[in-house]
C-alpha cells in the first residue's frame, strides 16, 4: 500500500478531457474522437491498476483509495462508459446538445468513480451530490416536457436520501470525531439503516425506486440511460455494501430488512416490466408523460427496479451468513458485471430501434422485421442474460442462488423473477420485430440507418455469450474447468478488498 | 441569420454555473484534506450558484412573459420587421437553454411520422 498520484489521474483525465472537447471542438467527429481518445486514457490507466493489483491512495488512506474491488468497478464503469461514448456519435443529432453531453458526461462518471474509490463518508456523500446535478441535467438534454418532469423527480427523491445520509454523517461526526467507515460506532445499527434507506433511494429499491427511477432512467438520452442503469445505480449499490459490510458486518436485523427489500424490489420490478410491455404506463404506473404508451425504455427501466434488487437481497445473506460473506459479496460484483453490460447492451438496442423507426411507444410499432440486423440477436442476449438463461454470464446469478444454504422461497422468487423478464423480452422483441400497430402508420421521411449505434452492442453482446459460455462449460466440468475456477477464485480475491483498506 | 447578443440571463447564467463547478471539485478535495470551515464555504458556494441557476431558469419557463399579438398589429403599415426578436416568447428547456423538441411529445418523431388514431 502506497501513496500514488496514479490513484486520481483517471478522474482528473475525465473532468479535463470534457472541458477541454467541449472549449475546444464544435464538430461531431473531433467531439467523439476527443472523448473517446481521453476516455481510452482512462481505461489504460485503470487496467493496468486492476493488473497490478498494488492498493494506492491519494492524498491519504481517507481520499481516494483504490484496490481490487475499486478497480474492477471502475473497469466496467469506463468500458460501459466509453461504448456510451461512441454510441453518441449518430444518437444526438444536434451538435449543441453533443457539446453539453461531452462537457457533463465525463464529469458524471468522474463523479462516480469518486464515489466508488472511497472509504470517507464525506467525499461519498459529496460524489452522490455532484453525480446527482450532473445526472440529472444530462437528463435534460432529450429537451422533452416530460424529460423536465423526471428530472425534478430525479432531483427530489435524491435530496431525500441525501438529507438520510447527511443525518447519518453528522451523527457519526458527533459521537465519533470523524467520518471515516469504521466498526463498532455506537447506535451503529441506526446508521446503517439511515444508510441503507438514503442510498437505497439512489439505487432505487423498493418502494422509493418506483417514483422517479423508470421516469428519469426512460426520458434520459439513450446513452444516458445506459449509464444510470448500468453503472450510476450500481455504483450506489457496491457503495452500499462497502458501508454496510464495515459499519454492521454481522446484524441479522438488518440483514433481514434488506433481505425483505431486495425481495420485494426484484418481484415488483419484475412484474411491472412485464405489465408494461404488455398493457402499458396506464396500468404500471409512474409515468411522466403526456400520453400513456407502451415504452420501450420504460421496460428496461422496471427491470432495474428489479435487478437492483439482488444487491441488497445478496448483502442481507451476506449479513445472515458471516461465514460465507465472501460467496455473497463475491456474488455481488459478478451481478455488478452481468446486470452493467446486459442493461447497457439493452439500452443500447432500445434506443437504437427507436432511432431507427421513429417510435418509442410499443404499440406504434411497426416491426422492423430485417432491418433489426444483428441487433435482435444481440437484444435476445442482454434479456436471456437477465433471465439467468444457461449460456449468458446471468448464468452465474443462477449458480449463486441455487446453492443449498439458499432458501427454497429465495430460490423460488428469483426463478419467478427470471421467468417474468425472461417472457418480457420475447413479447417485446416480438412487438420489435413483427409489430403491427392497430392505428395507421405512415413514414413522410426516409430514416437513415447509422453504425455507430448498432455497434456497442454487438462489443457487449459478445462479452456477455463469451463469458456465459465459459460459466456453463466450466462450472459442469465439460471445458475450461481450471479458467473458471480462476474466474471464480479472482472474483473472491476481489470481493475480499470491498470492506478492507489493506 | 444575426447572431443575437447574449443576455445578462444567460451571462449571469455562465457566471453562476462556472462557482458551481468550482464549489463541487472544491468540496471534494476538502472532503479529502477535511478543513471544516473552507468545506462549509464550498458547500455554501455549490448550493447558492445552484439555487440561483434553478430559480433563473424555472421562473421563466413556470411564469412565461406573455406578449398580446393584437397590440403589436398595425394593419400592415409598420415597417420591416413587425415583431421584435426580444420580444417573442420561446420556452426553452430549464438549466441548458435550448428550446423544447415538440415533435416528440407523444413518444414518436412527428417530422418523420404521422399517425392516424
Amino acid at each position: 500500500m502506497k501513496e500514488s498520484f496514479i490513484a486520481i489521474i483517471s478522474p482528473i483525465i475525465l473532468i479535463i478531457g470534457g472541458i477541454i472537447t467541449s472549449i475546444l471542438f464544435s464538430k461531431k467527429k473531433s467531439i467523439i474522437i476527443s472523448l473517446s481518445i481521453f476516455s481510452l486514457i482512462a481505461i489504460i490507466i485503470n487496467t493496468w491498476l486492476l493488473i497490478n493489483g498494488e492498493i494506492i491512495y491519494y492524498p491519504n488512506v481517507n481520499g481516494i483509495l483504490i484496490n481490487y474491488s475499486t478497480a474492477f468497478i471502475l473497469e466496467v464503469t469506463y468500458f460501459i462508459s466509453f461504448l456510451a461514448i461512441i454510441y453518441s456519435y449518430h444518437y444526438f443529432e444536434d451538435n449543441k446538445e453533443l457539446r453539453y453531453f461531452s462537457l457533463l458526461f465525463p464529469l458524471f462518471i468522474a463523479t462516480l468513480s469518486i464515489m466508488a474509490s472511497s472509504f470517507n463518508l464525506l467525499l461519498i456523500y459529496v460524489s452522490f451530490e455532484a453525480s446527482t446535478i450532473l445526472g440529472g441535467i444530462i437528463i435534460l438534454l432529450t429537451r422533452r416536457r416530460s424529460a423536465v418532469k423526471a428530472t425534478m423527480r430525479f432531483f427530489l427523491w435524491s435530496i431525500i436520501g441525501a438529507i438520510l445520509i447527511i443525518i447519518g454523517i453528522l451523527y457519526q461526526n458527533y459521537t465519533i470525531g470523524n467520518v471515516i467507515l469504521k466498526h463498532g460506532i455506537p447506535y451503529s445499527e441506526i446508521i446503517t439503516i439511515l444508510y441503507a434507506i438514503g442510498f437505497g433511494i439512489k439505487i432505487g429499491v423498493f418502494p422509493f425506486g418506483l417514483f422517479w427511477l423508470p421516469a428519469a432512467h426512460s426520458e434520459a438520452p439513450t446513452p444516458m440511460s445506459a449509464v444510470l442503469s448500468g453503472i450510476m445505480v450500481q455504483i450506489a449499490a457496491f457503495t452500499t455494501s462497502r458501508i454496510i459490510g464495515i459499519m454492521s458486518p454481522f446484524n441479522t436485523n438488518i440483514g433481514l430488512f434488506l433481505i425483505i427489500i431486495g425481495i420485494l424490489s426484484i418481484i415488483t420490478g419484475s412484474l411491472l416490466a412485464m405489465i408494461e410491455a404488455i398493457y402499458g404506463s396506464k396500468y404500471s404506473r409512474f409515468h411522466v408523460g403526456m400520453v400513456h404508451i407502451k415504452g420501450i425504455k420504460r421496460i428496461w427501466a422496471f427491470s432495474t427496479c428489479s435487478e437492483v434488487g439482488y444487491f441488497y437481497l445478496l448483502i442481507g445473506l451476506a449479513l445472515i451468513n458471516p461465514n460465507l460473506m465472501l460467496f455473497f459479496f463475491s456474488a455481488i460484483l459478478l451481478h455488478f458485471l452481468n446486470h452493467g453490460l446486459a442493461k447497457a447492451l439493452l439500452f443500447f438496442d432500445s434506443g437504437f430501434v427507436i432511432k431507427t423507426s421513429r417510435i418509442a411507444d410499443l404499440s406504434l410499432m411497426k416491426g422492423l422485421g430485417r432491418r433489426i440486423g444483428w441487433n435482435g440477436f444481440t437484444y435476445l442476449i442482454g434479456g436471456f442474460s437477465l433471465s439467468l438463461i444457461p449460456g449468458t454470464l446471468g448464468y452465474n446469478t443462477f449458480l449463486e442462488f441455487i446453492k443449498e444454504n439458499i432458501d427454497l422461497k429465495i430460490m423460488i422468487i428469483i426463478l419467478i423473477s427470471a421467468i417474468l423478464i425472461f417472457f418480457t423480452t420475447l413479447y417485446s422483441f416480438k412487438i420489435i420485430v413483427f409489430g403491427k400497430p392497430k392505428v395507421k402508420i405512415q413514414y413522410i421521411k426516409n430514416i437513415e440507418e447509422h453504425l455507430f449505434l448498432r455497434i456497442p452492442s454487438l462489443i457487449l453482446a459478445i462479452c456477455i455469450i463469451s463469458l456465459g459460455i465459459l460459466i456453463l462449460l466450466g462450472s459442469n466440468g465439460i471445458f475450461f474447468t481450471e479458467y473458471y475456477h480462476e474466474f471464480k477464485n479472482w472474483f473472491k480475491l476481489i470481493a475480499k478488498t470491498i470492506c478492507e483498506v489493506e | 441569420m444575426k447572431k443575437l447578443k447574449k443576455t445578462s440571463e444567460e451571462i449571469s447564467f455562465i457566471i453562476a454555473m462556472i462557482f458551481m463547478l468550482i464549489g463541487i471539485f472544491g468540496c471534494i478535495i476538502l472532503s479529502i484534506i477535511f478543513i471544516f470551515p473552507l468545506l462549509l464555504m464550498f458547500i455554501e458556494i455549490t448550493s447558492i450558484s445552484l439555487f440561483f441557476m434553478l430559480m433563473l431558469s424555472l421562473i421563466p419557463s413556470s411564469s412565461p412573459d406573455r406578449i398580446n399579438t393584437e397590440s403589436i398589429f398595425y394593419c400592415g403599415l409598420a415597417k420591416e420587421p413587425y415583431m421584435n426578436n426580444d420580444s417573442i416568447y420561446r420556452p426553452i428547456v430549464p438549466i441548458i437553454n435550448l428550446p423544447y423538441d415538440e415533435n416528440w411529445n407523444e413518444y414518436y418523431d412527428k417530422s418523420y411520422l404521422k399517425v392516424e388514431k
